[in-house]
């Protein structure tokens, strides 16, 4: 597991703060969180960026048929009208009587497919309940200007002209259409859906283009296409769980690595640690809104762990994909409807979906789930936080190694999915996290083997004192190895443990020297620690961040 | 320099906390790190400004672990406090009313130690109204003096009761000693 930005002059900030002072930087600091939390749930997106986390209608079929001579590429980066991306839309007109365009649909995804399929209201229980819904507004450019547009929603299953239903299953209103004519200026646009059916919507947006308007043809781009909410249902939707994205990408797509690919893939990235963490941070607040919050982030998690695409024990995963906490309607991965999205970027050259985040699961991961979830049972006492924790207490128990020179917990899997191999290495991090996840645990239940499971986590983390250099050391590499690697010396072992072991200063009073003598630095005028010692002492500076690895997976 | 972090461009907006200073730096566990605006990092800029622990989801120094002055809850070598525990003959050690211990202590955070052994073995120290558990909470070589830390509930039998298991080898015998640096309410 990660970074723990700063956390040493987290350490020394604890000791001189004031408990419950809400000052500036904390208040900031929540305001960033909120805002996080809110960013893809204040409005319903149809399109943002590609791969946003608040994107729907994912399904993009041609108008009047796969045949047409339509084009669509969602990661374009002409001039886009905010962020990395925006769709370049284009019609050609061949020769004859000519007209196509694109439906932007929710689509289906049945077991076994790679990515979704068209639903033209054939298929039940597929379609978004979008009422309050006011008005569809989008933003769109011409490439030439003059490009003249019919655009829309709903209609689905419907007849074109009578708006009568034709297929079993259809959208629950008539085609809202209007025709704009565009100009080389991103220009915002809006479809009034007041009076509106839109209980059930299967066609979010759409364009179509026809060669009397455009006889040479049409090029043109769209953004920020949204559902605006009434009051009620904006509020509906904000009170969903959810999990909020890591990190604030910037608007790179397409970039030459390491940068441009950092914020491309990790768009959508919702990691369990920072998700926990933020479930904390709210109950620290202390207001009302800051436990509704917390209960929200809690509320993901327990579905998370009771809707999984592919197991049934309740272990959270290591990252999710932030936006709704639920595939849409219609999407069944293994069969199973409702699952939670993993997070991943769409590649449109191959037009692949790549999982990231999926190829381990790790048992740090899933005490800092337990330790969120916990705090927040003994905030509210309500019991689905403490079964969510007890399953997930269960799911990480299989990690146990009770043989060897050093035991504890192991890191969790890898490949969990396709091939599952239990790591054979153990992370001092994790078990400290474990340590205190257990305790917890201990004092909610009353069991007493929640306490064993503790002192086990603990004798493992005590084996990696390295009296020679006065350090945690970071793990092992299997059960009768300790990892002394020069290159993996962690920091946050060090001052994580402060935290995690009451009373830990009084049996290495020196822990935190270990960071000052290892990993103290200064960078881009920023005097701080560096979260892992290298094989250079030099070689790396600055605070912490997380980690990065993907791979690509066949299905959603 | 948190707030520094928080305010300075480029990568700072006053809100948010970012996770790095630079781009790409690797961590030699086969990741790197980005200096964006990052919820982790954010999050722990609360704690740190708020006194809070979030592994156990208390404020730092106003919740339920109480801190005391190290202090001693049993020696078998002193007087009165002897003799050695003898192998597989339970030792029962009332907590509450020694060292500040309150009667609402609900666990110790004690550091054990063990001298003098007179064959290899272990310490198992649990809660005085519980069963004996699994896990040793220290072992131990003939001869070896070693110590651990623990944190050990204690029965809610109102004298805070904690039992101390020896095992050692031959039928030996161990002396203890056993300190506390505070307490769970």
């Amino acid at each position: 597991m990660l970074t723990r930005a700063f956390l040493y002059i987290l350490i020394t900030l604890v000791t001189v703060s004031s408990a419950g002072a809400l000052n500036a930087s904390a208040a900031a600091a929540l305001d960033h969180l909120r805002h996080v939390m809110d960013q893809y749930h204040d409005r319903f997106i149809v399109y943002e960026d590609v791969s946003a986390a608040g994107n729907h209608f994912h399904s993009w079929a041609k108008i009047p048929d796969s045949g047409a001579a339509v084009l669509m590429n969602g990661s374009s980066t002409d001039a886009p009208r905010r962020g990395a991306t925006a769709i370049r839309a284009e019609f050609q007109n061949v020769a004859g009587p000519n007209f196509g365009g694109f439906y932007l649909l929710n689509g289906i995804l049945p077991d076994g497919a790679s990515s979704p399929q068209p639903n033209f209201g054939t298929v039940p229980n597929a379609g978004f309940d979008l009422t309050g819904a006011t008005t569809l507004t989008f933003w769109a450019r011409g490439q030439s200007g003059g490009e003249t547009i019919d655009f829309f929603m709903g209609g689905v299953g419907r007849n074109a002209g009578s708006g009568d239903p034709e297929s079993p299953y259809p959208d629950s209103t008539a085609v809202v259409k209007q025709t704009f004519v565009l100009t080389t200026q991103w220009t915002q646009y809006s479809l009034d859906l007041t009076g509106r059916n839109l209980s059930y919507v299967l066609g979010g947006f759409g364009w179509v283009a026809s060669d009397t308007f455009n006889p040479g043809g049409a090029v043109f781009f769209l953004d920020d296409i949204e559902y605006q909410l009434s009051p009620a249902a904006r509020a509906a939707r904000l009170d969903q769980p959810r999990f909020l994205r890591s990190f604030e990408t910037e608007a790179f797509q397409s970039q030459p690595p390491p940068v441009g690919d950092f914020d491309f893939v990790l768009r959508n990235t919702a990691y369990t640690y920072d998700n926990a963490l933020a479930l904390l941070a709210f109950l620290a607040e202390g207001s009302a809104d800051g436990l509704r919050r917390a209960r929200l982030l809690g509320d993901a998690f327990v579905y998370a762990s009771e809707h999984d695409r592919f197991f049934d024990d309740g272990r959270i995963r290591d990252a999710y994909a932030a936006g709704d906490i639920s595939l849409p309607p219609g999407w069944t991965p293994h069969g199973r409807a409702g699952t939670v999205p993993v997070a991943g970027y769409y590649v449109e050259a191959t037009q692949t979906f790549v999982e990231i985040e999926q190829a381990g699961m790790s048992t740090g991961n899933n005490a800092w789930a337990m330790l969120a979830l916990l705090s927040l049972h003994r905030a509210t006492g309500d019991s689905h936080y403490l079964d969510a924790a007890l399953r997930i207490a269960h799911f990480v128990q299989g990690f146990r190694q009770s043989t060897g020179t050093y035991q504890g917990f192991r890191g969790g899997l890898d490949q969990p999915e396709s091939s599952p191999t239990a790591r054979p290495w153990a992370s001092s991090e994790h078990n400290l996290d474990l340590y205190a996840a257990f305790l917890q645990l201990a004092r909610a239940t009353g069991d007493s083997q929640w306490t064993a499971e503790a002192e086990h986590a603990r004798q493992l983390i005590e084996s990696m004192w390295d009296v020679s250099i006065g350090c945690y050391r970071a793990g092992t590499t299997d059960s009768a190895t300790r990892n002394e690697s020069a290159g993996q010396l962690r920091s946050d072992v060090q001052s994580w443990s402060i935290l995690a072991i009451p009373g830990l200063r009084a049996l290495h009073p020196g822990v935190l020297l270990c960071v000052e003598s290892n990993h103290a630095t200064t960078d881009q005028g920023f005097a701080g620690v560096i979260s892992t010692r290298t094989k250079t002492a030099s070689g790396s500076k600055g605070a912490p961040i997380w980690p990065w690895r993907m791979k690509r997976m066949g299905t959603w | 320099m948190l707030a520094q972090a928080q305010s300075t461009a480029p990568f700072g907006d006053g809100f948010g906390i970012a996770a790095a200073s630079r781009d790409g730096l690797t961590t030699g566990f086969g990741f790197s790190f980005f200096r964006r605006r990052h919820v982790g990092a954010t999050a722990w800029d609360v704690f740190a400004q708020l006194a809070f622990n979030p592994f156990y989801g208390i404020p730092v120094h106003r919740g339920e672990v109480f801190t005391l002055t190290p202090c001693r809850l049993l020696d078998t070598r002193a007087p009165g406090q002897g003799p050695a525990l003898t192998s597989q003959i339970t030792r029962a050690l009332a907590t509450v009313g020694v060292c500040g211990i309150p009667p609402a202590a609900k666990a110790v955070i004690v550091n054990v130690t063990v001298t003098g052994p007179s064959g290899a073995g272990y310490l198992t120290l649990y809660s005085g109204d519980q069963s004996l558990p699994v896990a040793a909470t220290i072992t131990f070589s003939a001869g070896q003096t070693r110590t651990n830390n623990a944190v050990l509930p204690v029965a809610a039998d109102g004298v805070g009761t904690l039992r101390i298991y020896p095992l050692v080898g031959g039928n030996g015998t161990v002396h203890v000693i056993v300190d506390t640096s505070g307490y769970f309410e």
